[in-house]
């Protein structure tokens, strides 16, 4: 008996003692001396070829070694980091348009891939044509306006386009480049294989080769992956405008930067506040904030957070949801301020046209709002009055006494046929809680107006099935990619998109948005086509094919006391333009 | 000889039974794994042939007959997520998934099978008491918070053991030395390990306790200790082997029990097994990955049922022929 | 020196019925070469002799009078440590429940061999010699030394615990109920072989039984024995001659009939006392036919009242 106890004991100390003796005797070997960021993501990354890469946590991995692509839109062209206008970037100089269906573009010289070899314009070329060629699918759209591709010389491009739009700047000059030398042993062996982009899609890439600030070291699968600073890189030591009157000096100055994969927030967010990782890329969400802000060497940034605008989307093609008014009304019963306030904890903002309000220049603030911040009083009575108006019945109709709503009950057409149940798709509760719970809410919202509403949480497979293509459903509550420049003003919403698999899901199609558009993409001049944009987002919010809803903040919090100088930009303070420029905090 | 190859034939069955199972099962389920290679942008006829190349436009039972061919030749396809071939992503993961799980449950069964035994000869005392107590307490212990409890204590208060992961990048660079290397590869073993072997050996331990109980009744323990064995020898040699039998039985059952356990676990310490990437598999309709690590379950259960029974077979004369 | 000698002894087991005084004052010699059977009705009490000897009765016994005396050591002052040298290598037992006394994942020889090494320091070869000889011995193959226990015949694991018992050269062997499981034609084997070897080795052994006929044909001595008291003990002629205690003339009454177990004497009417039930008397007495006044209230001794021949009664002394 004494004995076991003894022995107990002793295991016990034996354990505690080595856990101190490895974690204090063993010092790290050559990265002790050298600077690594160690950046946590929750989801490791699938692949490092780019071109069947999706997750955005993959790409904050690929954009590192690579310039441009899917998330990054950084090519030939980049955005200024703070004011978001189109720069040079692997290009020498703007595009010069010889006619309204001739580019030429010159590239800087001297740029160099991480094997030293040099980027030309026949990287460009091949890659453009490897995207037609084999129709990638992140790809596809960088290539249909392009008619075809010239090299003039190795530093000038010639593209024939079919037509003149903005287009063709924030698709095909953003678009990442590949390396000719590497991939074309690639592209070769594909066209031999029976199944040549399923050969491409899975092709595994073990060693990525790119333009980009950091090259590629090594990968361990589901645990980390490691690159060093490419002192070559083309923008090493230079100094940018930043477009705000500021000024970024691009490293990196940094030696490495560590991807490390953590099976959970909870234990990643240990890491942080306990020093083992100097940031956390993806995925904080707001009820980390508290502890967070309350450890010394973390600073918490918070930044609506421009990929995703939280919409509910209709499908435009049966009653009653392709009716305006019908729609107008279900808009004014949403509170999206309880949304911000109860839902997000406040870490959110509320949406009033699709594009996201942190990016100021293209965000129209002032489109219809239906009652945003009104009482719930004044919101229902407007919906009702609308509903009545527009022929709308009730078996029992909803009321308004005092500050108070008495639901209604069997809302029916003017036609007297009654309205069916009304289906809310999402995600589920544990891939998209805020879609998830915005839904659930806006169902009861929508249920007082004596719309039978229901939600039906899916998988995200599924969710793409019903609604992308079998367009199998009534509302969906998603979020939409918002871009640098306002892109989805097009692919959202134009009336090429309606098919089987577009984007205009909601088969959208009103002439005078369509019109508007086109003349819209036409537009190179900045102030003009921010008024362009401002009147697309009108019509939206009065037409309605989605009801805005809220992005979420983006919040990193990231250890200062190791490095410095991080650059806070639109999509948060732990980019591509922060990790080229922090510097070790001697 | 023959009880050997009966075994087999079922176990190769039941691998079919499972094969067919999870092959329609993932098929009925609503959504398209082309999600993953197909853009909106592309016209009909690039998405018809795109599936095609991925064999996704065939009639199920062609993709069956298809499947088990390839399966045959030891092909498993490419996993539609990480797009490479399935056996590499699960190859090296199972391996990691291994070095935490073998010892974990080898040591949770001897520490359980220990105390089992402790407690049923030192039957009635305290420390019975507080054994089965601490044991069901930490067996009903939900594992996530058993786990982060340990990291929050033990990595983040105290700083001894990292938060979580298998190694630490820095300590493998070309240049550090194998025992660097094994010490950090145990430092990380620890807390993943302890926290198994916490929430499981109670199991073990009850279960030794029981039968143990019922072998110190048996009349040949009489024997034993009239023949004046020592009382060390009398439970460990006569009592404890005797009494071990149900325990075996027991443990090719806990294995395909605690495979729920082993994708917590892996996600809680960030263990890179591959536990969670199957779990996402599934999540994800990437069917290629999801059916292999289906047919991985199966085998590894199939086979510590095979062991167990080859084992038991060899523990207890009376069954070997 | 006697071998083995009880002096009054007594032991109860702790019930929820209440204590049990399964030993209620027993007394017993046995010589060197002597073979003493026990013989009482089942629940008497033999068993519990057996187990206290060597100090293997379970936790909720407990000894608490007498004293047992082995070469005249008194057994029960031993501590654990030297107890555990006595046992099997001085005192070994044959359980009454010989089918299960084997365990069952090893090999019988081994079993017999792990005996044999706790206490001696043999070679392995000599351990095996040894083990074989006394397969012989009983009667069994030494080829089958090999075989676990599930492997033998009810008959034949009774030989190998017998042989089990002798491994050790024990000074004297408890025998407890060593052929009752089986069946007549066997018994009657194996009672044969133990003839032998007793002839043999002049074993000394205490034999238990309740089926007097085997007491009859093995034992030189018999203790008479009932409820937890040994009532009569005396050398087997003079007992069957003249048995002088009331209970023990009724056991001889019935004997030419019986030849198999002593489940109720015909020859005496009523039931054994419950050991639950402490009367200061004589547990006799409520069947006796022969009792006095003071029988009810007064214990009778256990006296030697010839030569080698001890009775508990009070009407028995009178009548001397
Ligand atoms: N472990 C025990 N706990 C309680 N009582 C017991 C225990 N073992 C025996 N007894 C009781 O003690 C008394 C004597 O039992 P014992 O086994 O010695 O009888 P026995 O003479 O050997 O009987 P049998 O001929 O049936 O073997 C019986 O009344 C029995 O019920
Ligand atoms: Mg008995």
């Amino acid at each position: 008996m004494e004995m076991k106890k003894m022995r107990t004991i002793v295991i016990v100390t034996m354990l505690l003692c080595f856990g101190m003796v490895t974690a204090l005797v063993i010092p790290s070997s050559a990265m002790a001396k050298e600077s690594t960021v160690k950046i946590g993501l929750v989801m490791e990354p699938q692949t490092l070829n780019p071109l069947s890469a999706e997750s955005e946590q993959n790409w904050h991995i690929i954009k590192m070694i690579y310039c441009g692509g899917y998330i990054d839109p950084r090519g030939l062209y980049a955005y200024t980091p703070k004011s978001l206008e189109w720069i040079p970037y692997m290009a020498e100089s703007m595009p010069q348009w010889l006619d309204d269906k001739t580019v030429v573009v010159k590239l800087k010289k001297g740029i160099k891939w991480h094997d030293g070899s040099e980027f030309t314009a026949e990287d460009v070329k091949f890659t453009l044509d490897f995207f037609g060629e084999f129709e990638a699918a992140n790809y596809y759209n960088t290539i249909d306006m392009l008619e075809k591709v010239e090299v003039v010389d190795p530093y000038t491009i010639k593209f024939h386009v079919k037509e003149k739009t903005t287009l063709l700047y924030y698709r095909t000059f953003m678009t990442l480049i590949l390396q000719k030398a590497k991939w074309s042993k690639i592209v070769t062996e594909a066209r031999k294989n029976e199944a040549p982009q399923k050969y491409i899609f899975n092709y595994v890439i073990k060693n990525p080769v790119g333009t980009g600030p950091f090259k590629f070291v090594e990968e361990k699968q589901g645990q980390y992956i490691l690159l060093e600073k490419n002192d070559d890189w083309f923008l090493k030591g230079q100094t940018i405008s930043t477009g705000d009157g500021g000024s970024v000096t691009y490293g990196p100055f940094v030696d490495r930067i560590l991807f490390k994969f953590y099976g959970n927030l909870s234990s990643a967010v240990l890491a942080l506040k306990g020093g083992e990782i100097d940031t956390i890329w993806h995925g904080l969400d707001a009820a980390f904030i508290p502890e967070l802000k309350k450890v010394k060497h973390l600073t918490v940034s918070t930044k609506p957070y421009y990929h995703d605008v939280k919409f509910a989307g209709f499908n435009l093609r049966e009653k009653p949801l392709s009716d305006k008014m019908f729609r107008k009304a279900l808009a004014y019963a949403i509170d999206k301020d309880f949304l911000i306030k109860r839902l997000l904890q406040g870490y959110g903002t509320a949406s009033d046209a699709i594009e996201n309000p942190g990016l100021e220049f293209w965000y129209n603030g002032n489109v219809e709002n239906y009652f945003r911040g009104k009482s719930e009083a004044s919101r229902y009575s407007k919906a009702i009055s609308i509903l009545k108006e527009a022929g709308y019945t009730w078996d029992k109709e909803p009321k308004i006494e005092g500050s108070r709503v008495i639901p209604g009950v069997g809302i029916k057409m003017s036609d007297g046929k009654k309205v069916r149940t009304i289906e809310i798709i999402t995600r589920t509760q544990a891939t998209n809680p805020q879609e998830a719970q915005s839904a659930i809410l806006i169902s009861q919202w929508w249920k007082k107006l004596g719309v039978d509403t229901k939600t039906n949480l899916v998988a995200f497979p599924t969710l793409i099935n019903n609604v992308w293509w079998e367009n199998k459903f009534d509302v969906i509550v998603f979020g939409n990619i918002i871009e640098p420049y306002p892109v989805h003003l097009q692919y959202y919403f134009d009336v090429k998109e309606i098919y089987q698999y577009g984007w205009n899901v909601m088969a959208y199609k009103e002439d005078r948005y369509q019109k508007a558009m086109y003349d819209w993409l036409k537009v190179f001049d900045w102030d003009e086509a921010r008024k362009g944009a401002f009147r697309l987002q009108e019509i939206l919010a009065d037409d309605l094919p989605h009801i805005p809803l809220f992005v979420l903040k983006n919040i990193h919090a990231y250890n200062h006391t190791r490095f410095k100088g991080w650059i806070e930009q639109y999509n948060g303070v732990v980019n591509k333009d922060s990790l080229s420029c922090i510097r070790p905090v001697k | 000889m023959g009880y050997l190859v009966n075994r087999l034939i079922m176990t190769v069955i039941t691998l079919f039974v499972i094969l067919t199972v999870t092959f329609t099962m993932f098929r009925l389920m609503p959504g398209d794994p082309s999600v993953f290679f197909i853009s909106p942008q592309m016209s009909t006829e690039t998405i018809a042939r795109i599936k095609a190349q991925f064999g996704l436009d065939q009639p199920i039972h062609k993709q069956f007959t298809n499947y088990l061919g390839s399966i045959l030749h030891g092909n498993f396809g490419h996993s539609f997520f990480y797009k490479r071939p399935v056996l590499e992503v699960i190859g090296e993961r199972l391996l990691n998934t291994i070095v935490l799980f073998l010892p974990a449950a080898i040591i949770s069964y001897l520490v359980g099978v220990g105390l089992g035994r402790y407690m049923a000869w030192k039957r009635g005392g305290t420390s019975e008491r507080v054994l089965i107590f601490t044991g069901l307490s930490f067996w009903t212990f939900f594992v996530p918070w058993l786990g982060l409890l340990m990291i929050w204590v033990l990595s983040y208060k105290f700083g001894l053991f990292p938060v979580g992961g298998m190694i630490t990048p820095d300590k493998w660079l070309p240049g550090s030395t194998l025992l660097g290397r094994a010490l950090d590869l145990l430092h990380h073993l620890v807390s993943p390990l302890v926290c198994y072997v916490l929430t499981w050996f109670a199991g073990n331990m009850l279960i030794m306790r029981n039968s143990m109980l019922e072998t110190i009744g048996e009349d040949y323990i009489l024997t034993v200790r009239a023949k004046g064995l020592s009382e060390r020898k009398i439970r460990n040699k006569h009592a404890a082997r005797n009494a071990i039998l149900p325990v075996v039985t027991a443990f090719s059952m806990s294995i395909a029990y605690s495979i729920g356990g082993c994708v917590l676990l892996e996600t809680v310490f960030s263990w890179p097994g591959i536990g969670r990437t199957m779990v996402d598999s599934v999540l994800l309709r990437d069917y290629p990955l999801a059916q292999a690590s289906f047919i991985l379950i199966a085998t590894v259960v199939l086979v510590a049922n095979l062991i167990t029974d080859i084992l038991y077979a060899y523990l207890d004369p009376r069954i070997r022929y | 020196m006697a071998v083995l000698e009880l002096k009054s002894l007594e032991m109860s087991y702790k019930t929820q019925e209440g204590t049990v005084r399964a030993i209620d004052g027993a007394s017993l010699r046995v010589e060197k070469g002597d073979t003493v059977g026990i013989v009482g009705e089942s629940g008497c009490g033999k068993t519990s002799i057996g187990l206290s000897i060597l100090r293997l009765l379970p936790p909720n016994a407990t000894i608490h009078g007498g004293q047992i005396l082995f070469k005249g050591q008194n057994l029960l002052s031993l501590s654990g440590k030297d107890m555990r040298r006595i046992r099997w290598k001085n005192i070994s037992m044959i359980f009454q429940a010989a089918m299960n006394a084997l365990d069952p994942v090893y090999r019988v020889g081994d079993q017999l061999i792990e005996a044999l090494v706790e206490h001696q320091n043999l070679t392995k070869k000599q351990a095996s010699d040894k083990m074989e000889a006394v397969f012989q011995l009983v009667g069994l193959d030494p080829g089958r030394a090999r075989n676990y226990p599930h492997e033998y015949s009810g008959g034949m694991k009774q030989r190998a615990i017998i042989a089990m018992s002798l491994i050790c050269d024990p000074d004297i062997i408890i025998a407890d109920e060593a052929t009752t499981a089986l069946d007549v034609l066997v018994q009657d084997r194996i009672l044969a072989s133990i003839e032998k070897i007793k002839a043999e080795f002049s074993m000394t052994m205490l034999y238990i039984s309740h089926d007097i006929a085997v007491i009859s044909e093995v034992c030189n001595k018999i203790a008479v024995m009932y409820a937890g008291n040994i009532v009569e003990h005396g050398d087997t002629m003079s007992l069957f001659k003249a048995p002088l205690h009331p209970y023990t003339q009724g056991l001889m009454h019935s004997f030419p009939k019986i030849h198999g177990k002593l489940e109720r004497l015909e020859g005496i009417p009523g039931e054994p006392p419950r050991l639950t039930d402490s009367s200061p008397g004589c547990r006799f007495f409520p069947r006796c036919q022969q009792s006095l006044k003071k029988c009810n209230s007064i214990r009778p001794e256990f006296k030697e009242i010839e030569e080698n021949h001890w009775v508990a009664c009070h009407a028995t002394r009178r009548s001397l």
